[in-house]
């Protein structure tokens, strides 16, 4: 029996029912990734995957993760496998210390088997861009199309069914947009619930660590278990938040949910629309409120240069500590400014050198004002309005993206950046963001975002649980369409 | 339009471009200045309190002053390779 | 002189805790290279800063001391530039809400008193330490997040002898609440001087100069001195003052520029998003006030007018805070606090000076010390007898009076047997007497000098004196 393409839940019933051990399983995940094609690996850890998983022989029949091997988004620190964040500037460099999350997942029993893909240090939306190149998505014909960024490997990998949840981080939308394009559920909680130790910064104040796995339960297990205070992370919220678990199944009846409908009103992949409208339908027949909501137009046109002016300016100082003095890849020169520079010029790809640049431009002191500074400005303005609207709504409900995965060197629609972008206001806001599949477009996944106010990720994960039902793509993935 | 220095701005983060990627950079700068013009439309943008933390929690957590387990020397000079004996050692520095 | 000389300070004190201001890793002095350092202190990717409640404690005792205004919550900020000797490639800093605002604080310049206030105090981290060699750099990182409190003067100081003032002030604040140690020839206090000149009555600031590395009290008074006379130079000679940092040259004996002043350099501070923002409580910063020690400024209001003691005096003492402490142990047993400060300050100073020992290793208790001095002020031992009991006890701690007795140091005072003396002196010496009473009265010492002779030294000069005088009045 493979024991590929099974959710935690299931993998965990074998545990217990001893149909499985845990070091037969990794043995054939290990298998499975090394005929992956998708480019979706940077360093394994296969040896300490089988040596953990050979000292687990007595199953905890109440911890779901034991003995449920992973992949983790290469921009956590793994100790002692290299962690490059798919950068050539940190080639060789091999952490000595883990991420929070991993120690918590760890010592929970979960095996790490190996590390994967993202856009280069967590900077981009497509996949494309990591030192290894283009990650592919596994639906569509084989390599076409692109899954998505920056959590590109992660995303492809549980798609791929190799193993049932992975690690991801979310800065922009980088979990939730390639959870749509890979037809997989990807979820980001409230942030400063899960510590951010270890997980290589991008923008300290809208970087969340999150989830991939194939059923929205599993996602909410894996929050419950890793969440809470954490010393070494001054942002992780002090006050226990609630279990998530206990209302996970309650019913939808009374819920209000807001569709924005600037939003959809530019949507043209038709299968998409009537997906989307279809569910909406299914929603209302449950006892839910959706409502199509108008919302201010030039907020939703500012989501994105906001977050493109925060984060480039920001990400400068999170990288400045590359410089190939004290750790990472040097590059040779005749003084410390020399080494330095040629470092960080080898080092870092073409794009990341022209985010750099754009935000050092903005924070410029004759600049920053009309632009940095504005942009924090900008920041309030975009979640006071949310804020507002999660005063009479529990969710925002909308298309993850404008339609299914793109091919390879597809070009965006013009204009189309609300609609590919507005997923930031999460990580503006701190909220709770959910993505799962809506449905399938010609073989290609289709995907619905769900959002709530800050510390409302039992009510998040409760809607998108009862819309998982309604859906019915529980564990979709891709050997279960082609 | 904007004018942008970008050997100074460049040369102050330590990164250079080559003439190529100048070019493709300015491509990108003149798109996202237009975008970054949407924020004059929003409303009293620049008499708002900036945001800085999503969340807004009393937090009065301080770390205990007692001295934590560290890594050895070898250890945490391990990923350099500037790394000489106990030191990391770089050309000399005038100040 | 025609200019009015403009000063600000800017004074780095290193505060003393376990461990680094965001780290863990411990801040102990003089350990090998490279082995006080944390996976934070090396700025890996994905470390994130810890805030050391020790070095908030000390920043809030600081603040309290010089009066200042402390922010109830702690906001920190990055300031952003690339150097060998800072990891992350920027310093956590506290731009935007520097925990102490508006402070004052009183410095004595002669007998003038003065205040000067306190723009803001703050709390940031050290850079790694960097050994320069010939054709290399070392850098050790354990220096590297070390606690730093940075102290900002308004520009109200107005020549080298109020900043040596001032900068006293802060040591002697500094090592009193033992928030650090204060050594400027160590580090531990860094002082920079911003110095400019305008005419008399202008109201513009004149150009601003930065002057650094300066490594002791007295090098700021005087390379304030000779940047004074430099510019006044400059100024009369009619060329405009160019704005830049400056170091004192030994051999020049004259300030030379290091680089154009980091105004040029734009720091691009923002929030510190890996620090959420903290609420320091009231009781939290009550319980710091509360365990502050003793502050120098209440303890000379003490000295000065409960024990009447002058001010050169207490200066001295104030500059060794374990000799203050010993005083102020050694001052509940005692009222003879003058008598008590001079063997402070003279004769037990001059014993450590030359045993090379400080206080803190002298055997002889403060409660003993008390004691010699109590015998001296009742009359019972001359300062001689004093000065030999008090090199006898030193090391040993033995209770004065036991020992007086057994070296046989027990001043005379019975007066019958000091006029036998007295009379037996002038009878061997009435030349003497003849041109006392013809006014020469410098040999009045000669005949006590006698006195303390034939008696062993073992007679109250004082008493001798007065009683010789009486008996030659009566010849």
């Amino acid at each position: 029996m493979s024991h590929l393409n099974l959710t935690i839940s299931e993998l965990h019933a074998l545990y217990v029912s001893g149909m499985t051990t845990p070091l037969n399983v990794v043995n054939e995940v290990i298998d499975a990734l090394q005929k992956d094609k998708n480019n979706i690996l940077e360093a394994t850890m296969f040896d300490e995957a089988r040596a953990f998983a050979a000292t687990l022989k007595v199953v905890e029949e109440d911890n779901l993760l034991w003995g449920i091997p992973f992949l983790v988004k290469d921009n956590f620190a793994t100790k002692g496998t290299e962690t490059n964040g798919s950068s050539n500037i940190l080639n060789g460099y091999i952490p000595l210390f883990d991420a929070e999350v991993i120690t918590r997942l760890k010592a929970l029993k979960a095996i790490p088997i190996a590390k994967t893909t993202l856009d280069e240090l967590g900077m981009g939306g497509k996949g494309i861009t990591g030192h290894k190149g283009i990650t592919y998505n596994p639906y569509g014909e084989e390599k076409t199309r692109i899954v998505g960024g920056s959590s590109s490997g992660s995303a492809s990998g549980v798609a791929s069914g190799y193993v049932p949840f992975s690690l991801g981080s979310d800065t922009g939308d980088s979990i939730r947009k390639p959870a749509s394009w890979a037809g997989i559920v990807g979820f980001k909680p409230t942030w400063g619930e899960i510590s951010r130790f270890g997980l290589y910064s991008f923008m300290p104040t809208l970087d969340h660590v999150g989830f991939f796995t194939r059923s929205v339960y599993e996602s909410a297990y894996l929050y419950e278990v890793t969440k809470g205070f954490d010393e070494k992370d001054f942002t992780t919220n002090i006050k226990p938040s609630p279990s998530v678990l206990s209302d996970i199944t309650t019913p939808l009846k009374g819920r209000k949910i807001a569709v924005l409908k600037p939003i959809m009103d530019v949507m043209r992949n038709q299968n998409l629309i009537k997906e989307f409208n279809s569910l909406v339908q299914k929603l209302k027949d449950q006892g839910a409120i959706v409502d199509f909501v108008p919302f201010d137009e030039a907020i939703l046109a500012a989501i994105l240069p906001t977050y493109f002016m925060l984060s480039c300016a920001e990400t400068i100082t999170c990288n400045a500590n590359l410089t190939g003095i004290n750790f990472g890849n040097k590059v040779e020169g005749n003084s410390y400014e020399e080494i330095v520079l040629n470092t960080r010029t080898a080092g870092f790809s073409s794009k990341i050198k022209y985010r750099f640049l754009l935000g050092n431009f903005v924070l410029q002191k004759s600049k920053r004002n009309a632009y940095y500074d504005r942009a924090q400005r900008g920041r309030r303005i975009i979640v006071d309005a949310f804020n507002a609207l999660f005063e009479t709504y529990d969710t925002i409900l909308l298309p993850a993206a404008p339609s299914h995965a793109p091919r390879i060197g597809e070009k965006s629609e013009p204009n189309s950046e609300i609609e590919n972008n507005y997923m930031a206001i999460a990580n503006f806001g701190g909220y709770p963001s959910i993505t799962l599949p809506l449905g399938l477009d010609k073989g290609l996944p289709l995907g619905v975002n769900l959002t709530s106010h800050i510390h409302q990720d039992g009510k998040l994960l409760n809607i998108a649980y009862q819309i998982e039902q309604l859906t019915n793509l529980y564990n979709l993935h891709v050997g279960q369409v082609k | 339009m904007e004018k942008i220095d970008i050997k100074k701005l460049a040369r102050e983060i330590l990164i250079s471009l080559s003439p190529e990627e100048e070019k493709e950079f300015m491509e990108e700068f003149s798109y996202f200045i237009e975008q970054f013009k949407k924020l004059e439309a929003l409303p009293h943008v620049d008499e708002v309190a900036p945001m800085f933390f999503p969340i807004k929690e009393e937090r009065d957590f301080l770390r205990e002053d007692e001295p934590e387990a560290l890594y050895s020397t070898k250890e945490i000079l391990s990923n350099s390779k500037n790394m000489k004996d106990t030191f990391i050692v770089i050309p000399k520095v005038v100040k | 002189m025609k200019y009015e000389v403009i000063i600000g300070l800017e004074i780095h004190v290193e505060t003393k805790s376990k461990t680094k201001m965001f780290s863990g890793a411990p801040t102990s002095f003089n350990a090998p290279p490279n082995s006080q350092v944390h996976v934070i202190d090396m700025a890996f990717p994905g470390t994130l800063p810890a805030v050391n409640k020790k070095a908030v404690q000390n920043a809030i005792m600081l603040s309290h001391a010089l009066n200042m205004t402390i922010d109830r919550e702690l906001h920190f900020d990055r300031k952003n530039y690339y150097y060998s000797d800072l990891p992350k490639g920027y310093q956590i800093t506290q731009e935007r809400r520097p925990i102490g605002k508006d402070g004052l604080i009183d410095i004595v310049v002669g007998d003038q008193t003065k205040s000067i206030r306190i723009e803001r105090l703050h709390m940031e981290e050290d850079t790694a330490k960097q050994i320069h060699l010939a054709d290399v750099t070392l850098i050790d990182y354990n220096r590297a997040g070390a606690p730093l409190v940075e102290i900002v003067t308004k520009p109200d100081i107005r020549s080298g002898e109020e900043a040596m003032a001032f900068v006293e002030t802060i040591r002697e604040i500094v090592t009193f609440t033992g928030v650090g140690d204060g050594k400027m020839e160590e580090g531990s206090l860094r002082c920079d001087v911003n110095i400019s000149l305008r005419p008399i009555g202008s109201e513009k600031f004149g150009t601003k100069v930065e002057i650094k590395n300066l490594n002791s009290i007295s090098n700021i008074g005087k390379v304030i001195d000779i940047e004074i006379k430099r510019q006044t130079a400059e100024l009369d000679a009619g060329h405009a003052i160019v704005s830049d940092t400056r170091r004192y040259d030994e051999t020049l004996k004259d300030t030379v520029t290091m680089r154009l002043k980091d105004n040029a350099i734009d720091y691009k501070y923002f929030r510190e998003g890996n620090i959420a923002p903290i609420t320091l409580s009231e009781a939290f910063i009550a319980d710091v006030i509360a365990k502050t020690p003793e502050l120098p400024a209440t303890k000379r209001k003490r000295y000065l007018e409960v024990f009447n003691l002058s001010h050169h005096d207490i200066n001295i003492l104030l500059q060794d805070i374990d000799q203050t402490n010993y005083f102020d142990v050694a001052a509940t047993l005692t009222t003879n606090y003058r008598t008590l400060i001079n063997w402070l300050n003279g004769e037990v100073s001059a014993y450590l000076n030359k045993e090379g020992i400080k206080i803190t290793a002298l055997a002889l208790r403060p409660e003993n010390l008390a004691k010699l001095v109590n015998l001296v002020s009742d009359g019972k031992l001359s300062n001689a007898q004093a000065r030999e009991l008090f090199s006898h006890i030193a090391m040993t701690n033995e209770d004065p009076e036991t020992k007086a007795k057994a070296l046989n140091l027990v001043q005379v005072s019975d007066t019958d047997f000091i006029l036998k003396v007295i009379n037996e002196v002038i009878d061997e010496n009435l030349s003497v007497i003849d041109d006392i009473k013809a006014g020469k009265d410098r040999a009045m010492g000669f005949l006590v000098g006698q006195v303390m002779k034939k008696t062993g030294g073992k007679v109250n000069p004082g008493v001798a004196n007065t009683l010789m005088r009486q008996e030659i009045a009566k010849r």
